[in-house]
């Protein structure tokens, strides 16, 4: 099971399916599409995390659709992922 | 104080004039003839004071200067320089600019130097206490509508910077004159005979460059700060059908984003600031061609919920 660690400190705004992310370490900002507010909800910076966890806890959600804003994380360089 | 026009050519050669525009004063000299026929074409309106007669602190201590490039021959035409503090940020242009370097001169002085709002490059007009913000690049026929605007009642805040407060979200206006580009000019000439045109600037890098003097109106205001409560990005097309469509927040927020000077540099705040806006806005895309459509749609929006 993956583990991720949230390595940016982060701001966001969620307009319908639609969230623009801003990364305070970084100072990029990205739009960003379908991303799971619980995934948002979860953030705390150096709070870590399991992939299973997320699955378990949100099975309304699709699992692909997790592993793909998890992707998406990482390459906005907000997490990174510690262990698989 | 305020000074007569016909003092005016004195004291842009000696100490000074400064012009209250908004949030800030600029002191401006020049001994150039076009200069003054701008400062008393366009900015008659304004409170202007001799620079010896100012007490309160000055922010922009602009100059347009006549220069003489170094090696350059005798039959070299003289050219125009613009000023901050005595630097010169940028290159010579011809003389003939003069007008037009002036304009862009202060317009650089706040995009570059300010950081106590946040800055979009964006046309901005108030009617019935909000405020619209055009965002849109070079070309969109975002100043051909803002000229067309102020004639029809709305008030001038900005026709290049928006400048938003950071603990409000209110907008601060710096009404300035109004830049026309090429066929713009005429349109505007033919459709509204009375607007006062400052001298022109031909063969610039952007045409034939021309600014009208803003609604006295609007400069008696300058100093009331007001909501946002529309943001749209206007885009004219020859002979599109007109098109006013709602537009999504987040992308609005990111075109936003691209179009602010100082959002970068203002960092955490500059999101912040720029989400509150959004937020609290109404967002639309609009294309146009017909001037009458466009004015008629713009009177006919209503206040954001």
């Amino acid at each position: 099971v993956a583990i991720y660690r949230w390595i940016s400190e982060i701001s966001y705004v969620k307009w319908g399916v639609s969230s623009v992310i801003y990364n305070a370490s970084s100072g990029n900002t990205y739009l960003v599409e379908n991303i799971p507010s619980i995934m948002m909800e979860k953030y705390s910076a150096n709070c870590c995390f399991n992939e299973k966890e997320i699955f378990q806890n949100y099975t309304a959600i699709d699992e692909q659709l997790i592993t793909d804003s998890l992707n998406s994380f990482v390459k906005m360089d907000l997490l990174e992922k510690v262990e698989d | 104080l305020k000074i007569n026009n016909r003092d005016i050519r004195h004291t842009l050669k000696s100490s000074g004039l400064v012009l209250d525009i908004g949030f800030f004063k600029f002191n401006i000299c020049s001994s150039l003839q076009s200069i003054e026929e701008t400062i008393s074409t366009l900015y008659c309106d304004y409170v202007h004071t001799e620079y010896d007669n100012v007490e309160e602190l000055v922010d922009f201590h602009v100059q347009v200067r006549q220069v003489k490039q170094i090696l350059s021959p005798p039959f070299f035409n003289s050219q125009a320089q613009f000023f901050l503090d005595n630097t010169a940020p940028f290159t010579p242009l011809p003389i003939q600019h003069a007008p037009a370097i002036i304009e862009w001169g202060m317009n650089w002085c706040v995009s570059s130097q300010i950081n106590t709002h946040l800055i979009i490059h964006a046309a901005v007009m108030e009617k019935n206490g909000f405020a619209v913000v055009m965002p849109a690049p070079p070309g969109s026929g975002k100043s051909t509508l803002t000229a067309s605007l102020i004639q029809e009642g709305w008030r001038l805040l900005s026709d290049e910077l928006t400048l938003i407060q950071l603990d409000t979200y209110q907008v601060s206006p710096f009404p300035r004159p109004v830049s026309l580009k090429n066929e713009s000019i005429s349109v505007i000439k033919n459709r509204y005979p009375d607007v006062v045109f400052g001298p022109v600037s031909s063969d610039t890098a952007k045409g034939t460059v021309c600014h009208i003097r803003p609604p006295t109106l609007s400069v008696k205001n300058q100093h009331i700060d007001c909501p946002i409560g529309w943001i749209i990005f206007p885009k004219y097309q020859v002979d599109a059908e007109t098109e006013f469509l709602p537009f999504g927040k987040a992308q609005t927020l990111m075109n936003v984003a691209e179009n602010c000077f100082n959002y970068s540099v203002l960092g955490q705040l500059g999101f912040d600031v720029l989400k509150n806006v959004v937020d609290r806005a109404d967002c639309y895309q609009f294309k146009y061609s017909n001037l009458d459509e466009a004015v008629s749609i713009f009177s006919k929006l209503e206040p954001p919920k």
